[in-house]
């Protein structure tokens, strides 16, 4: 017992030295007009307060529930994707490479370029009015109703590539003669995907949509940083932008703290529900088959 | 074993509390420059806004090691665009520059806690000769910044495109009517009337500056200047609607104008002939502008009808200077804030960037009519702005709101509505 403490030991006060200690601090600091370079005064839940009665954050956190809309795009188009590389296709290798090309580039340079094309004088739009699609031409950054569709599709663009690598793997270790017995008894090829391929890949499937739902709390900074500036409004803004936005520009620094609590607790519900929802489910289907 | 536990978070409480029992800040009080060797760090945004900036930056210093050759000055210069980001790490984490360029009165204020108050430590005389002086003191009663440079907003019409258009600049541009009317008039001929770009939402940022300080009496600028005022006032309703007036009239152009930029693209549209008037902000952005369109005259913005000023132009201090708290050698940034304000310094400053001087009777070597004529109106004594009053997260608020203001999908009322939660909030 005492070894296992020792072997223990080091990686647990590293845990709480760099995880646990930063985040208490910060909750810890939410309970405070925080001035980190002058006198900090006790406020209670006033920084919560205040938050909770301002209508830009309930905007953002609309927003974010918006940007959960595109979790079945994020998940389905790479695992379908990958289900199709999984059989005898043309330079599949190489697919796979071009399809992860967006994952190793900067969120900076891919925000930047995707900005240019979409600006209302930018590409896109004179592509579409030269193909003589003028009425298509949208002000896709800049009008409420489109920016955040915009922002699912280049989340999709950019992290498609990382989930058809995932799925890939996870077709790989399923035992291919479960396919083939499924041929031999007549499964077409989406009989096969639904009843062999996702029952033996449901936990990557459901690794990578839990992954996906905290990315989109935690990772959109750069890209909405970039791309919108958050706009127009608020129309585009994440929470970690949000809390960028008062901690660093305003210096509302304990209104920051006071968010970035709300977040993580947001990012632990959010696949605890999730996490919920599946367990139920193998229950009821457990119940069913029993 | 209760007692260990109880003395270790006794001394976690403590640790976690020592910033909150830090000292207020002292006002910086006059001290002579030690003759020991010193070296100072300063940031700026300000050399790449001018083509001979590093020059101009170099002689300054050069100047001042004359006087205080002991003193070694490094100058960083910084991307305007995330500036106050670094400065806001560098507060965080109290250490960085010495001395750093800043805007005066609120936006100093959002700093405070880096930076020491001057107003003890100036020289009363170099103080005394300053423009925009007390538009620069925070509403806590302290100077952070010492303004030095002078701005002033006016717009360029391109006479020739005027001329097209049948439509006299002078005539076209002399009164509040008669702008909305020559909008119209451009406008109906497929002519974008006022080059603008809302996107970044500086330029929403420009016409309340510029319409406000219009319709701020001395009073009410002192009003606004101790925050007697806040958003929700009067002031800021009329403010908006005459913008909104200005959209309605099409003075902007289309919806385009909802993509772009106020930097740098209103100017590039401007200097390329895609637009009948540009706003400037400096007698070098003039320059700039015209760069592609000789044929431009300066011209005020028409004063609104309810103003209570006489014609004027919303002009205020360039930016300005402060010294961190810090700096381990405040005496010595001192000592260069005050040379960088001093009319001698301002004086060779202005001979190589075209931005004059805050110091009384400061100007610029005049090289065409155009710089006439927007020095004359950087002369006018009405002269005044309430710029530097706004709060960053105001600001922020304004520039965000930009977009959905001007393409109609937000009202005035929830525009303001919005910028009084920040103020309140900042309050």
């Amino acid at each position: 017992m005492r070894n296992t403490w020792l072997l223990l030991g080091p990686a647990l006060a590293l845990e709480l030295a760099v995880l646990f200690l930063p985040l208490f601090y910060i909750g810890f600091r939410s309970l405070y007009d925080w001035n980190p370079a002058g006198t900090s005064e006790f406020v209670g839940f006033e920084n919560y307060y205040w938050l909770f009665t301002d209508p830009d954050f309930w905007e953002i956190v609309g927003n974010q529930l918006f940007y959960l809309l595109g979790l079945p795009l994020w998940v389905l188009a790479p695992l379908a994707v990958a289900y199709l590389l999984r059989e005898s296709v043309w330079c599949a290798g190489l697919l796979r490479s071009i399809y992860f090309l967006p994952a190793v580039m900067s969120p900076a340079i891919v925000g930047l370029v995707f900005r240019s094309l979409l600006s209302t004088d930018g590409s896109v739009n004179a592509a579409l009015d030269g193909m003589g699609l003028g009425s298509w031409t949208q002000s896709w950054l800049t009008h409420p109703d489109w920016v955040k569709p915009v922002v699912i599709l280049m989340v999709l663009w950019a992290g498609f590539g990382t989930g058809v690598l995932i799925f890939t793997s996870a077709f790989a270790a399923v035992p291919r003669d479960l396919f083939e017995a499924a041929k031999l008894d007549g499964a077409n090829f989406w009989q096969q995907f639904w009843y062999v391929a996702m029952p033996s890949i449901s936990n990557t499937v459901v690794l990578w949509t839990m992954y996906q739902i905290v990315a989109i709390f935690l990772f959109m900074f750069g890209w909405i940083y970039v791309l919108t500036g958050g706009g127009p409004g608020l129309a585009s803004a994440t929470m970690d932008f949000s809390i960028y936005q008062q901690f660093i520009r305003f210096g509302f620094y304990g209104t920051a703290a006071a968010q970035t609590v709300v977040l993580v607790l947001s990012i632990a519900l959010v696949p605890a529900i999730g996490y919920s929802i599946v367990a139920l489910q193998r229950q009821f289907t457990g119940a069913q088959n029993r | 074993m209760n007692f260990r536990r109880n003395l270790l978070l006794v001394l976690l409480a403590l640790t976690l509390t020592v910033p909150s029992v830090a000292q207020p800040l002292q006002p910086l009080q006059k001290m002579p420059v030690p003759n020991t060797a010193a070296s100072i760090e300063v940031w700026s945004f300000l050399p790449g806004n001018y083509e001979a900036g590093e020059q101009a930056f170099a002689e300054a210093v050069a100047s001042f090691n004359v006087k205080y050759p002991q003193v070694r000055v490094n100058i960083t210069e910084m991307p305007y665009g995330t500036y106050f980001d670094q400065l806001r790490i560098s507060l965080l984490a109290q250490s960085g520059a010495d001395v750093v360029t800043m805007y005066g009165a609120s936006q100093a204020y959002s700093y405070k806690d880096g930076l020491l108050p001057l107003e003890t430590a100036i020289d009363p005389e170099l103080l005394g000769s300053l423009r925009f002086v007390p538009e620069n003191y925070s509403a806590d009663g302290h100077l952070y910044a010492l303004p030095t440079g002078t701005y002033g907003y006016a717009l360029l019409a391109n006479n020739d495109i005027f001329a097209q258009a049948g439509i006299d600049p002078n005539k076209g541009l002399a009164t509040w009517d008669a702008l909305l009317t020559t909008c119209r008039t451009l406008a109906q001929q497929g002519i974008e009337p006022i080059s603008s770009g809302w996107r970044d939402g500086f330029l929403l940022e420009t016409y309340i500056y510029m319409i406000s300080s219009q319709l701020m009496s001395p009073k009410k600028l002192q009003d606004w200047v101790s925050y007697r005022i806040e958003m929700d006032d009067q002031l800021f309703v009329e403010t908006l609607n005459y913008v909104v007036a200005m959209r309605d009239a099409g003075c902007f152009g289309g919806e385009a104008s909802l993509g772009r930029n106020m930097f740098d693209d209103t100017i590039n549209r401007y200097s390329t002939g895609k637009a009948a008037m540009v706003t400037i902000s400096t007698v070098g952005g003039a320059g700039w502008a015209s760069g592609g369109v000789p044929n431009s005259s300066g011209h005020l913005l028409p004063m609104v009808p309810t103003s209570p000023n006489p014609p004027m132009l919303d002009s205020g201090a360039e930016a300005g200077w402060a010294i961190t708290k810090w700096s381990e050698h405040p005496e010595a940034a001192l000592a260069f804030v005050s040379h960088m304000a001093e009319p001698a310094t301002q004086a060779a400053f202005a001979r190589l960037t075209n931005v004059p001087g805050n110091t009384q009777g400061s100007t610029i070597e005049i090289q065409s009519d155009l710089q006439r004529q927007l020095l004359e109106f950087y002369s006018i004594p009405a002269n005044h702005t309430g710029f530097a009053v706004f709060p960053l997260p105001v600001l922020a608020v304004i520039e965000r709101n930009a977009v959905p203001l001007m393409s109609g999908d937000m009202d005035v009322t929830r525009f303001l509505d919005a910028a009084q939660r920040a103020f309140r909030r900042f309050r």
